[in-house]
């Protein structure tokens, strides 16, 4: 009885865990920001993945560059080519991320960026296109914690996932049962 | 541990997928009545406990139990681990459908290993002590050889051995600590108010 006392101490005491886990493996949150692709990677329990290379490629598999997470896990591309940027990350221990990020994120006038940057003090000197960059990248700074918050939802494990789960695996012990008791009476 | 999907080739698809579908064949073939209960319970436990996570190193671990599912199923540990591992791949999306072969292989053959070389060995009659450090050793290995295993599909899909190998071990060390010790635990615990849930005839 002593041992099965320690036993639940164990499992409750490792529980503490089971709280801020969100899923098993590695995952990477991305979103454009102006001209810049930022974001971090994390694995299951929150943990920041810090000096791995992210590699950045197009939906048809061209090659885009890579770029490296820092000590905070945190890394910021600089988008060069209009089309969807496709995020991979391969830990090397079976664990690998993936997130896209759409081409229509990513601001409309391109090649104009530069210039935007440079003298967006005076906003309201600036051209219609670059005044709509502004805003966009005023947007897209008030969107970022609303999709954070997405997709922790999205990814969080629930109460009811995990009873359903149970309940799956009881029932297919029942169902197990009613063959094997079938077979069993038509031996009689 | 589970390995996602995207990470294995074609090859390593195929050929750890058709491998699983001869252990879960044998677990099935071996299936007696009374095991059933004692299957099912030991399947939804490893099903929850994939979700108490240790943070260590650049990803997480997480509680496994395989050894324990060995040493007290034998052989039914590949249906009873397929059964958790393709609900944990639907409902909580850890490893992939593509995966969930090698997965299998992963988890399972150490359990068989495990039971073989460990749970075969208590006779009704063992004292407590060994009975603790056989089932010790079955938890212990059952991690242990998983990781060997992974580091071996994973090489077989053209990953760098050593490096993943040393970094999965490291990191499990300290599971392969503690499943030895819950093992232990719950074996020694049905050892004494239930021997008969032992696979020892």
């Amino acid at each position: 009885m002593k041992r099965f006392l320690i036993l639940v101490c164990l499992v409750l005491f490792l529980g503490v865990d089971v709280s801020d886990s969100c899923a098993h493996g590695i995952k990477i949150f991305a979103a454009a920001y102006g001209m810049k692709i930022s974001g971090y990677a994390y694995s299951s329990g929150g943990a920041r993945i810090k000096n791995m290379l992210i590699k950045v490629s197009s939906p048809s598999g061209k090659d885009l560059g890579s770029v490296k997470t820092d000590e905070k896990g945190e890394f910021v591309f600089f988008v060069k080519n209009r089309c969807d940027h496709v995020l991979f990350l391969d830990t090397g221990d079976g664990h690998k991320a993936e997130w896209t990020v759409l081409e229509s994120e990513l601001p409309d006038d391109f090649p104009e960026i530069e210039s935007a940057r440079k003298d967006n003090e005076d906003v309201v000197n600036l051209s219609l296109n670059q005044k709509s960059l502004v805003v966009e990248k005023a947007v897209a700074k008030q969107l970022r914690p609303l999709r954070e918050e997405i997709i922790n939802l999205q990814q969080k494990i629930r109460m009811q996932d995990i009873i359903g789960g149970i309940g799956y695996i009881l029932g297919l012990t029942g169902i197990v049962f009613y063959f094997l008791a079938k077979r069993k009476l038509a031996q009689r | 541990m589970h390995i996602s999907d995207g990470i294995l080739t074609g090859k390593v698809v195929i050929a750890t997928g058709s491998l699983s579908v001869v252990g879960v064949a044998i677990g099935i073939y071996k299936v007696e009545m009374e095991k059933i209960p004692k299957t099912g319970i030991l399947s939804a436990l490893f099903f929850v406990a994939s979700l108490i996570h240790i943070p260590i190193g650049i990803s997480s671990v997480h509680l496994l139990l395989n050894g324990l599912l060995g040493f007290l199923l034998g052989w039914m540990a590949f249906p009873a681990l397929l059964t958790a591992l393709l609900l944990q791949a639907i409902v909580f999306g850890f490893g992939g459908i593509l995966s969930l072969g090698a997965n299998v292989l992963v988890m399972s053959v150490p359990a068989v290993i495990c039971y073989y070389l460990f749970a075969r060995a208590i006779k009704p009659d063992s004292s407590l002590r060994k009975v603790f450090i056989l089932s010790f050793l079955s938890g212990f290995f059952g991690v242990f050889l998983a990781v060997i295993l992974l580091a071996v599909i994973l090489f077989s899909a053209g990953k760098e051995f050593t490096g993943a190998a040393i970094v999965l071990m490291t990191g499990h060390i300290p599971v392969m600590l503690i499943e030895g010790f819950v093992t232990a635990t719950a074996v020694g615990f049905l050892f004494k108010v239930q021997p008969s849930l032992l696979t020892c005839k």
